[in-house]
């Protein structure tokens, strides 16, 4: 007797595997990696949205200032003692109406001042790394892609930037350029500012140069730029698409970690007198203003520096977050 | 002279009382309400010696927030730098050195005795003393008194003194107010004849107009005799040759000088001076607050240049034991703005006059540290001008009740002057201390609301006023609209407060005191009389008249009349402030009491 030939059932199949097989397998791009990643660093994200807030603060100013009331140069001459100009009442004289207290000598609302001070530091540190960005890229690229003379000039630049008295020769410029009206069709405040990006970026990019530079020395030993090239492309493409993407995890980085860097120059330039001039708030003005008071008036020291304090941070540490959650290698 | 931060001069003739009213009593500064409930030391340098004592030795510190604009008798023009002069320079005559209103008389230095006069004043005649020596022992002579006061005709190398004073008493000035005779170094026959030394210990003067206060011009460092030998002119500021108890052993220019004693000079000869101290070191600070922190702990005796900064001002006053060690005087100095009229708009009466209805006093008070550092002021001459009104007596521009500007009278104005939308100015200031900035900013608040958008044009102090703000030219070139400045008397008369501020004699290319280039006839008219007039009464009439005529230039607008604060560490010995030495503390005469 023959045993009938059975068709074996088909073994189970997932519901997942079904959906795979109909789409097909579908990696995660670098950005997505990196930002699930960035998502699950809680200090990363809570320092991101310090930034964020402070951004929007920036950019508000003038209606955050307009909702509580406060002028950033109105002065309050009644709310200081009339011997000695200091502020009347302890925490810089505080009160509903000036929530961070008064200025000494002026009664200036230090909360408005505050508020615009996050404008000139972030517009200033933020620009001045964007023109840092842009040179040193530029110039690391051709200096590490290049190679020989290039590289040798290039590298020999950004080791004289590097060595150079940046904060000496930037209170010069701005000295000299303080009696100055006019100048390439700037004037006064517009000046003042584009002065202070200009010196904090140029001579900021060497940092970033040599980085780059070191990054495009070891992508272009890779095999596919050989590929790209044997393939017959010129460099104008193999910078374009073969190299930049991936520098753009460095690239963000370093321009992250650049911008508390910029933050603090220009309060030292503020705090040496020759940053952004009066009426303008700047965090580190009003350090400077503090410091001959700090014995009587504490407070007035605090705030602004505080808020410098945690402004870098929070960048410094949104920037290792982002290093990390952008480096394939590391454990996380 | 010019301030440096909180130099002083005070200058007392006829208004003792005014003036003890005024550094007691500056509009609620602690003076007279917490005198009892404080140390007892305080304000007790004004009116008497503290701490008299006849012990020797030790090295005074005293710290400075910048250094003398020269340390050549020609070319100094600060208080303190005068004062500190009495270490290094003779004079023939000097101030008296005591406390109080009696300081303001000058007695005898290398003179036997005050110069002796012919009845119109117009000659003037002194003897040296026997046995005055140079720091290298050769004799002081009379040849050296006259090198000294040609010295100051070279004013293309001397600009920043005070050698107008004697130019053109000495010689014939032309209309610009440049002498005939023209220096020791330029001048073809090198002789200044009407200065004669018939011996060497005698030497006549013949002026050409009388002077009743000669002997007061004989006072100042400017005249002070000078070694032809040591004179290395523009140099002599980096080594100056002492006919003084101290010569200097070190100087390192703008960083610090170290004083040890003459061995030549004699106390013998000199009734001026009771030296205590075996050398004194002057150290300039960049950070004044540093310098106060040193002074507060007992590492400096006293800060030379003027007072505290405000953070140990305010220390001073709440506690009791360093209320004690300070002094709070009215210095007599005017603070205010110079408000340059070769610049447009400015050039217009009524858009000047804009600027002192809009200003705003309070807050510039306030941005100098409040009404601890003195009462504003209505007009320009301080208390101890012959002729003094009280701002009640007399305020030409009431900006407002409260003085915080009047925005309405000051928009009446600019409309009247052409400019109903304000205009644009640029304001120069000294930043070498924040007050400069504190300033700035007051004046920009106030006059930002009238329109007037005033720029920043900030210089450090060194330079401000002899090349900044005090060269004609330059200031046309940065197009400067106001500056802030300050002045006291030269020595105690109407003409030594106003002559090298308003007189249009004055202004010269190579850099005048005449911020505002004020040149009205009628106050050079009525100045020169001051100069050769000894009626009281009518002392205080034309100092009257010619404070009345500079407020209706609206070139110099006053703000406020100084009070300083000064603090003295408690171990210096026979501490007191000079009255005319523009209330410093004595320098030459102080001691300490440890002996170190």
């Amino acid at each position: 007797m023959s045993v009938p030939i059975e068709v074996m059932p088909e073994p189970p199949v997932s519901k997942v595997s079904e959906e795979v097989a109909k789409q097909g397998i579908k990696g995660r791009s670098l950005g997505q990696i990196a930002w699930s990643r960035l998502r699950r660093d809680k200090v990363a994200m809570l320092s991101l949205a310090f930034i964020i807030a402070l951004l929007v603060v920036a950019i508000i100013a003038p209606l955050i200032v307009r909702i509580f009331g406060v002028d950033q140069n109105e002065f309050n001459i009644d709310l200081l003692d009339p011997d000695t100009g200091v502020p009347i009442g302890p925490w810089s004289g505080a009160s509903r109406d000036h929530l961070l207290g008064v200025e000494p000598n002026n009664g200036r609302d230090v909360f408005a001042r505050i508020v615009f001070g996050a404008r000139v530091s972030l517009v200033i540190a933020i620009l001045a790394t964007v023109l840092s960005v842009v040179i040193g890229v530029a110039a690391g690229i051709a200096a590490g892609y290049f190679g020989g003379s290039v590289d040798t000039v290039i590298s020999r630049i950004m080791d004289v930037m590097l060595a150079f008295p940046v904060l000496l020769f930037s209170i010069a410029i701005l000295v000299i350029f303080s009696g100055v009206e006019s100048f390439l069709g700037l004037s006064d405040v517009t000046l003042r500012v584009s002065l202070m990006i200009f010196i904090i970026g140029f001579f900021g990019w060497a940092y970033i140069g040599r980085v780059i530079r070191g990054q495009v020395l070891s992508l272009r030993e890779k095999e596919f730029i050989d590929a790209s090239k044997s393939l017959g492309a010129g460099p104008g493409r193999i910078l374009n698409k073969e190299l930049l993407p991936n520098l753009v995890a460095p690239i963000l980085v370093y321009a992250t970690l650049t911008i508390p860097t910029n933050i603090l120059t220009e309060a030292a330039l503020s705090f040496l007198g020759v940053g952004v001039q009066e009426p303008i708030p700047s965090w580190g003005k009003m350090l400077a203003t503090a410091q001959s008071i700090y014995g009587i008036d504490p407070f007035y020291m605090f705030v602004p520096g505080i808020a410098i304090f945690i402004t870098v941070l929070a960048f410094n540490l949104f920037g290792d977050g982002l290093r990390d959650a952008l480096d394939p290698k590391s454990m996380r | 002279m010019t301030i440096n931060r909180r130099a002083l001069r005070l200058a007392t003739v006829v208004a003792a009382g005014a003036l003890a009213l005024a550094a007691c009593s500056s509009s609620g500064s602690s003076t007279s309400s917490s005198a009892s409930a404080s140390g007892s030391g305080f304000n007790a340098a004004i009116t008497s010696v503290v701490n008299p004592s006849d012990k020797t030795g030790g090295t005074l510190n005293f710290g400075a927030s910048g250094d003398c604009d020269s340390w050549d008798p020609a070319n100094t023009y600060y208080g303190w730098c005068w004062d500190m002069q009495r270490l290094l320079h003779r004079n023939l005559m000097a101030y008296k050195s005591v406390p109080g209103a009696a300081g303001t008389s000058v007695i005898p230095d290398l003179a036997q005795a005050a110069g002796t006069h012919n009845a119109d004043f117009t000659e003037w005649t002194y003897k040296l003393q026997d046995g005055v020596k140079w720091q290298d022992g050769t004799p002081i002579t009379s040849a050296d008194v006259k090198y000294g006061i040609e010295r100051l005709f070279a004013t293309d190398v001397f600009a920043t003194g005070a050698g107008s004073y004697y130019t053109c008493i000495l010689s014939t000035c032309d209309a610009d107010g440049a002498p005939a005779y023209k220096g020791p170094y330029a001048d073809p026959t090198g002789d200044l004849p009407s200065v004669t030394t018939p011996d060497a210990q005698t030497v006549t003067f013949k002026l050409n107009k009388g002077i009743p206060a000669f002997d007061y011009y004989m006072a100042l460092t400017t005249s002070a005799p000078i070694l032809k030998a040591k004179d290395t002119r523009a140099k002599y500021t980096t080594q100056p040759f002492s006919s003084g108890p101290f010569q200097v052993s070190d100087y390192q220019q703008g960083k610090s000088l170290t004083f040890v004693r003459n061995p030549n000079w004699s106390q013998a000869t000199d009734k001026v001076r009771a030296v205590k101290a075996d050398g004194v070191k002057l150290t300039i600070f960049a950070n004044s607050d540093d310098l106060d922190q040193r002074l507060k702990n007992g590492t400096l005796d006293l800060v030379a240049d003027g007072g505290v900064q405000q953070a140990f001002q305010t220390q001073i006053f709440t506690n009791p034991d360093l209320k004690a060690n300070a002094d709070n005087p009215s210095t007599g100095y005017t603070r205010y703005l110079a408000v340059f009229q070769t610049v447009a708009p400015l050039t217009n009466l009524d858009c000047r006059k804009a600027i002192f209805y809009a200003i705003n006093k309070v807050s510039l008070q306030l941005a100098r540290g409040g009404k601890s550092q003195g009462p504003i002021a209505a007009s320009m001459a301080p208390a101890s001008q012959p002729g003094f009104e009280t701002p009640e007596q007399y305020n030409p521009y009431p900006n407002g009740a409260a003085l915080m500007g009047d925005a309405n009278k000051a928009r009446e104005l600019l409309t009247s002057c052409g400019q109903p939308n304000g205009f644009d100015i640029n304001v120069a200031y000294s930043n070498s201390t924040p007050k400069g900035a504190a300033g700035f900013a007051a004046i920009q608040q106030a006059l930002s609301k009238v329109g007037i958008n005033a720029k920043p044009l900030p210089h450090p102090q060194a330079g401000y006023y002899s090349t900044f703000i005090g060269q004609p030219k330059n200031v046309l070139d940065k197009k400067m609209g106001l500056a802030l400045a300050g002045w006291a008397a030269d020595f105690p008369s109407v003409n030594g407060f106003w002559d090298s501020i308003v007189n249009g004699e004055n202004i010269k290319p190579t850099g005048t005191s005449n911020y505002a280039s004020l040149n009205d006839p009628n106050i050079n008219k009525w100045i020169n009389e001051a100069a050769t007039t000894s009626d009281p009464d009518k002392l205080a009439q034309l100092g009257k008249d010619i404070n009345h005529a500079v407020m209706d230039s609206a070139t110099y607008l006053p703000y406020l009349w100084d009070a300083g604060l000064y603090y003295r560490n408690p171990r210096l010995t026979n501490a007191y402030l000079n009255q005319g030495l523009s209330m410093y503390y004595d320098y030459v005469n102080l001691g300490v009491s440890d002996g170190k």
